[in-house]
């Protein structure tokens, strides 16, 4: 008789982590080939379009830059909560109220003040704004400990629901016939651009956040407390740390992450406000995240792969008339895909063999 | 399943080998047991005792060697297997489902009619229960219960499953000295009623009394099987310790006459657990320097809550608490730690250690502000690693590396990182819940040889233990505290085992 | 018809059946799922499933059972992934849901895109003799569709399982320590598949009520939500299946009101009102935790959210 056997390993290395996640997300493309062939699409000429039109072209690798800044965001956002071992699920939420209150400041005081005022004050106003709006779960979750998966998850709904009223109401734009849009914003409020490409100063915004958070869980007494907290709450509390407050202000700074993200969405990529202005980034946010098991660093190369597939979605939306979705199922099936694989990081497979 | 008569041995293991990674745990160990027989598996924590059970019980198959039940031939690939050929296990650590009652919990994988007959099957618990002398309601939930019925339910689960080979893996080490009695009537009834036993203990004196034979296990070999008339407990001992000079490893206790400065006086402390129950009730306790204050009383009477009211990770609802001649109010764990308080946890790795952490990072926990660990204000990860090696060296915590998690580390490597770390401050007080539980006989010595020599030093110790050894190995004075009350407290001179047994349970008091 | 009268309530309650049965299935389905110890919280994601495919079966088909039957195959199915994946693979059950939340709207997005617009027939109510007849009650609860009979069925169905035979002792013994069931010889696999699978197909009936009886039409994201609000419901309802009735219908009752007052004109803005039942959520919610925190009881079960793994400690 044969039969399988798992063993754990004793240690697992980084680099069978990097090996075992990139087999699975070949697997999870050739899953999601399959998809693409059951709604009549050859997934070989569509990976290749992917190639061909935009690892090998100069406005494809402009558009990558583009969208892996809201991922950027997210991502970090994400996994700033996670180290705590808490859930964001709501970072999408936070992502519409940060866009909320830049387009605020960005419509009323944008004529008056200089972009170097402008700028710091949009970003400021997004990031109180995501960071209150997290403080909700985030109160509820150290005060009674009430799940913070399921309330950052509704207030989502509650959050997309207020920027419609905007839209259809207060802040609808007169000129732009019936359309749920703002104002487009002075310039003065719009995210600067590199040279004649359209990567914004977001990318600088997001990666300078990332190496700060970076530095900040390594290296001072906070971050620590932080990873003991979310590593083991019993030896915080034996340890003295002051929990509640430590988890409050986490959370709410995993908002404000969120918060910057829609900021720079509106005042970087659209310079207005409107409705569907993101795809599910905060939700994607959750999958940069996983793939980086937390690790800020790492997060640079899971949101520019979920770059990659947001604008291959885009292209398949445009070549071969898919919807959306398609990016979602792709999403859905690569977080399957690596949460699939983890065991092999763990766990190594044996066969043996009992002679009955 | 009666023994044939030609056949001496009810259970037979002929060189069972079973390895895992990194270890093997049973190395061809030979095991046979008669028919009304206890024979007793003596030997150290990690001694293989564990694993070779649960390769009875069918939770592990074996590499190597095979398994005669009755018998016959069994290769068991799951615990069914067994419990069908008749073993029961009695797990050191309940199985039991906490939500559940009694007789759900027995019943459960059981044959039984679909839809289920609670009064039938109720019926039927009680009237085994009362076969062996063992009491307990079947309708209650089992987190109602005290530990002592707990474990009369875990022998329920495996009688009424038919088991006539029973293996109770320490089943004392829990138990009150009372309990301890009730259950070895309950083992004298079992074996009248033609069950046999395999008895795991470490207890030398239990062992001496209740079993027919012993076997000795050491880093999974088998040492040695003796008949309990042909030898001793010393024999015993030095068998089980390998070859090693057990002198070296006891430590005596020199008794401290002097009096000495109070450094902790706590009078009328009240406290509540998380729920807002009262669990202290009017506390009193003092500690002077130089001193060990044992704390006796069977685990879940208020101790640990007693600990977290002294080092400031829970608020006291009233009474005083002097330290060091200053009345403090409601002191935090910070100013604790600022006062030169130590705390060695109970639960060591649930309260000591941030498991998936470095060892060098847990050397900062109730020590994060040791500027060692700082260069230019920010935490210098060489400093850290440096500072680990050190420790690591001077209290002899075994691991690879500073750098590997610390939730991989043992039992006894994990207390001594914690002693190391609370130790390394200026002292002036330390608590020491169960220092030593589950440890084996070489760390425990470690351990017990740090602290009195600390308190020869001037340290004030408090040491709960349920280990009553331990208790009168270590202590100067001794407290009983019973039901959140302390219900007495003299000199060690003047204690004996039986009376601080009985205090513990409540039945008597001082 | 006089507004807050006799009448008026009585057409709320109806709706509130109506609106909280989806959410009855789902939470049904949770439970089941949770009882066994497997978190479920793709149920978004799997009530997509469900409602596409009875919408399409019932679009080409024109059979209403078939349409469920299908709905309940094609939700167990994408959930076996999720099965696969937490239970073998023994990955984070969290993360596993979000992943299935993601897919089933996906799925679901991508395979509907073409439906847009078609419509099916509504299911037919169909008044119980006798029972219909009684004032008020009758109306409300027996005057209704087949499926809310049938999740009526599937409420005492699941209780008598769970508290009063074996198998509901094996199931929920399950979530409460795997350990002490596989000790005992229990398969835990088997149990726990089989929970996630048929929860799952409860969920995706649960979806399948959209198109057939609420809206008759395919958008995408059809229902917009309801799916998290069950996951919430199953902690409201304490893993217990007639409580899941009393917070599903509560639920539904909220957003009949909503959808109510919304189509009476009263002057709130009809994005406020959407909000509504979320925010209920989340303050319901609460409160269930606070009280559960003073009671310090906890009736979650016990081994819920962990991985299973024989000989783990060493």
């Amino acid at each position: 008789m044969i039969y399988f056997t798992l063993e754990k390993r004793l240690h697992s290395s980084p680099v069978t982590r990097i090996i075992v996640s990139l087999i699975a997300i070949g697997v999870a493309i050739l899953i999601g080939g399959f998809f693409l062939f059951a709604v009549g699409v050859n997934p070989l000429q569509a990976y290749g379009l992917v190639i061909d039109q935009i690892f090998m072209d100069y406005w494809g690798w402009q558009d990558l830059l583009v969208k892996i800044i809201p991922f950027l965001l997210t991502g970090i956002a994400v996994a700033l909560a996670a180290q705590m071992r808490l859930w964001n699920i709501g970072a999408e939420g936070q992502l519409y109220l940060g866009a909320v209150a830049a387009t605020w400041v960005a419509l009323n005081w944008g004529s008056a003040l200089s972009i170097w005022v402008m700028i710091p004050i949009m970003i400021l106003f997004a990031m109180l704004s995501g960071s209150l709006w997290a403080f909700i779960p985030g109160f509820l979750k150290a005060q009674f400990g009430v799940n913070e998966i399921i309330t950052t998850l509704l207030l989502n709904y509650v959050a997309i629901s207020w920027v419609d009223y905007l839209l259809y109401g207060p802040w609808r734009d007169p000129g732009s016939n019936n359309f749920p849009v703002t104002r487009e914003f002075p310039e003065s409020a719009q995210l600067p651009a590199f040279g004649n490409t359209s990567i914004h100063v977001g990318l600088v915004i997001g990666l300078v956040i990332i190496l700060l958070v970076y530095f900040i869980l390594e290296k001072t007494e906070v971050g620590f407390k932080v990873k003991v907290i979310g590593d083991n709450i019993y030896a915080a509390q034996y340890s003295g740390f002051n929990i509640k407050w430590i988890t409050l202000a986490v959370v709410m700074i995993s908002g404000a992450l969120a918060g910057i993200a829609g900021m720079t969405e509106v005042a970087g990529v659209h310079y207005r406000l409107k409705q569907n202005f993101s795809i599910n980034y905060g939700y994607t946010g959750i999958i940069v995240a996983w793939l980086a098991r937390n690790h800020p660093i790492a997060i640079i190369f899971t949101a520019f792969f979920l770059a990659v597939v947001f604008v291959s979605g885009e292209l398949m939306q445009l070549e071969f008339s898919l919807p959306i979705a398609m990016v979602y199922l792709f999403q859905g099936i690569i977080l399957f895909s690596v949460l699939g694989s983890e065991i092999f990081t763990e766990y190594k497979i044996k066969v043996k063999k009992v002679v009955a | 399943m009666q023994t044939p008569p030609h056949q001496p041995f009810v259970l037979e293991l002929r060189g069972i080998t079973k390895a895992f990674p990194g270890i093997i745990a049973n190395d061809h160990v030979d095991f046979t047991l008669k028919q009304g027989e206890i024979h007793t598996i003596l030997g150290e924590n990690g001694a293989g005792k564990s694993t070779l059970m649960n390769v009875i019980a069918g939770l592990y198959p074996p590499e190597q060697g095979e398994i005669l039940v009755f018998g016959k031939k069994v290769h068991f690939t799951n615990p069914r297997q067994s419990i069908k050929h008749g073993i029961g296990m009695v797990h050191q650590h309940f199985m039991l489902i906490r939500n559940h009652t009694v007789t759900e919990n027995i019943i459960l994988g059981t044959p039984q009619r679909f839809k289920l007959d609670f009064r039938r099957v109720n019926e039927e618990i009680r009237r085994l229960g009362e076969k062996y002398g063992l009491t307990v309601d079947p309708q209650k939930k089992i987190q109602e219960l005290s530990v002592g019925e707990q474990q009369r339910v875990e022998i329920l689960k495996v009688l009424y499953r038919g088991a006539k080979i029973l293996i109770l893996d320490e089943p004392t080490a829990v138990l009150t000295p009372q309990e301890s009695e009730a259950l070895y009537q309950i083992i004298e009834n079992m074996i009248q009623k033609d069950h046999s036993i395999i008895f795991i203990s470490h207890k030398m004196k239990e062992v001496m009394s209740l079993s027919d034979r012993i076997t000795v296990l050491g880093r999974g070999k088998v040492l040695g099987t003796f008949v309990k008339e042909k030898t001793d407990a010393q024999e015993l001992a030095k068998i089980m310790m390998g070859n090693e000079e057990i002198k070296e490893l006891l430590v005596s206790s020199p008794i401290v006459h002097r009096t000495q400065e109070v450094v902790l006086q706590v009078e009328k402390i009240c406290a509540n657990d998380d729920r807002g129950y009262q669990v202290l009730s009017e506390v009193d306790l003092e500690v002077r320097a130089g001193q060990i204050v044992g704390l006796a009383g069977v685990s879940g009477n208020g101790q640990a809550q007693l600990a977290e009211v002294l080092s400031g990770i829970r608020p006291m609802v009233s009474g005083t608490y002097t330290y060091w001649g200053e009345k403090l109010k409601a002191p935090t764990v910070s100013d604790m730690i600022a006062r030169g308080l130590g705390y060695i946890p109970e639960d060591r790795k649930r309260y000591g250690i941030a498991g998936s952490l470095s060892i060098s990072h847990n050397f900062l926990l109730r020590d994060h502000k040791n500027p060692q660990f700082y260069g230019q204000q920010f935490l210098n990860i060489n400093k850290m690693n440096q500072y680990a090696r050190i420790k690591m060296q001077e209290f002899d915590i075994r691991a690879a590396s500073e750098k590997i998690q610390a939730g991989v580390l043992s039992g006894g490597n994990i207390q001594k990182t914690i002693l190391a770390r609370e130790s390394s401050r200026a002292l002036k007080f330390l608590i020491a819940s169960q220092p030593i539980r589950g440890l084996d006989v070489h760390a425990t010595a470690f351990i017990q040889k740090v602290i009195l020599q600390a308190k020869s030093e001037g340290l004030a110790v408090l040491l709960i233990t349920e280990d009553l050894d331990e208790l009168f190995l270590m202590s100067d004075h001794i407290y009983v505290i019973c039901d959140g009350k302390m219900v007495g407290h003299m000199p060690k001179e003047e204690a004996n085992i039986e009376q601080i047994g009985l205090m513990m349970t409540g039945v008597a008091v001082s | 018809m006089e507004t807050f009268g006799m009448e008026w309530i009585v057409l709320i309650m109806v709706a509130a059946i109506k609106m909280g049965t989806p959410l009855l299935f789902g939470t049904l389905g949770g439970v089941i799922s949770e009882r066994g110890g497997v978190i479920n919280l793709g149920m978004e994601g799997l009530m997509l499933v469900g409602a596409l495919t009875a919408f399409v079966v019932d679009l080409h088909l024109d059979s209403k059972v078939v349409a469920v039957m299908c709905a309940a195959l094609a939700a167990g199915l994408v959930t076996t992934i999720h099965a696969i994946v937490c239970i073998s693979l023994r990955a984070n059950q969290i993360a596993s849901g979000l992943a299935l939340a993601m897919f089933g709207s996906g799925l679901s997005g991508l395979l509907g895109d073409s439906l847009i617009g078609k419509t099916v027939e509504s299911l037919n109510n169909l008044p119980i003799p006798l029972l219909s007849a009684i004032p008020a009650i009758g109306t409300i609860f027996f005057n209704q569709d087949m499926m809310v009979y049938f999740s009526y069925l599937c409420v005492a169905l699941i209780w008598f399982i769970l508290f009063k035979t074996t198998l509901g002792l094996n199931i929920r013994s399950m979530g409460e320590a795997p350990e002490v069931c596989d000790a005992l010889g229990l398969s835990v696999f088997r149990y726990r598949y089989g929970c996630v699978i048929v929860g799952g197909m409860l969920i995706g009936i649960g979806g399948a009520y959209f198109p057939l009886v609420l809206t008759s039409f395919w958008v995408d994201n059809l229902t917009a939500g309801r799916g998290w609000i069950a996951v919430a419901l199953v902690i409201f309802a304490f893993w217990h299946p007639v409580k899941a009735l009393l917070g599903a219908y509560l639920f539904g009752a909220a957003i009949a009101l909503q959808l109510r007052i919304q189509a009476m004109g009263i002057a709130i803005p009809s994005y406020f009102l959407e909000m509504f039942p979320y925010i209920l959520t989340i303050a319901v919610l609460t409160i269930v935790t606070i009280r559960n925190n003073k009671r310090g009881l906890s009736v979650m079960p016990a081994a819920l959210g962990l991985a299973f793994f024989r000989g783990e400690k060493h």
